[in-house]
């Protein structure tokens, strides 16, 4: 992995048109600015893995499955 | 097209039925997919992978289960699927079924929503970053699912 030190104010060029800036550095955080065309997607890297999770849940068949089978049987039964 | 050993057995997809997700649906390789019923549970639509078999992402209209759910996203959030602003694309979204933390339960991820260029055949999964929806809302919502579930013709 690329790793840069940046002072607060200056900036990093990624490609043609995205920015990065660092904005503010206080004890354990740091604050960035990022400039980037509106198709691009910016996302916190733990939304993004929440994500794929959530996703890959959906997918684990027979669980999924077995619950929509339960579904399924608790709605016949309220039937008249 | 031929798509082999799915959860359905093989099953033949429509080339016209394909929808291309240019960046793929996070946690899955693939980029093809293609909408397929389920014959049991007509609310339900699985988004089958044409690429990888073995996966498809359980899915549902969220307009039968939940009115008031109209996630906004700004225009620039759905530009990958709607290059043109100014097309008159039509867009319509779904929500994506997951297994929920209890046996038997289910959750819809009402965060991100899979949205689908009708027109174009293009999807993306998009994140409500600071809409405060849930990603865990289980379904179906207890207040709507269980009286319409008795009442349809």
């Amino acid at each position: 992995m690329l790793s840069l030190a940046r002072r607060p104010g200056q900036k990093i060029r990624i490609g043609e048109d995205i920015i990065l800036v660092v904005r503010e550095i206080r004890g354990r955080q740091v604050k960035i600015g990022i400039e980037a065309p509106s198709h691009v997607r910016v996302l916190r890297e733990e939304i993004y893995e929440e994500m794929c999770a959530a996703n890959k849940e959906s997918v684990t068949g027979t669980d999924v499955s077995a619950a929509l089978m339960s579904l399924g049987a608790k709605k016949a039964k309220t039937e008249p | 097209m031929k798509v082999e050993k799915t959860r359905f057995g093989t099953i033949e997809i429509a080339d016209d039925k394909i929808i291309t997700f240019p960046e793929g649906l996070p946690g899955f390789e693939a980029k093809r997919y293609a909408f397929v019923h389920d014959e049991q549970h007509p609310v339900v639509q699985w988004l089958q992978s044409i690429d990888e078999p073995e996966v498809a992402v359980m899915t549902v209209d969220p307009v039968d289960f939940l009115v008031e759910y109209n996630p906004q996203p700004k225009p620039g959030e759905t530009r990958l699927i709607r290059p043109d602003p100014d097309a008159e694309d039509e867009l319509i979204f779904r929500v994506i079924i997951r297994r929920g933390d209890v046996e038997g339960q289910l959750y819809m991820n009402l965060f991100a929503p899979v949205y689908i260029n009708v027109d174009r055949r293009l999807g993306m999964q998009v994140p409500l970053v600071g809409s405060g929806y849930s990603a865990r809302e289980v379904w179906p919502p207890a207040t709507e699912g269980e009286p319409t579930a008795g009442n349809d013709p």
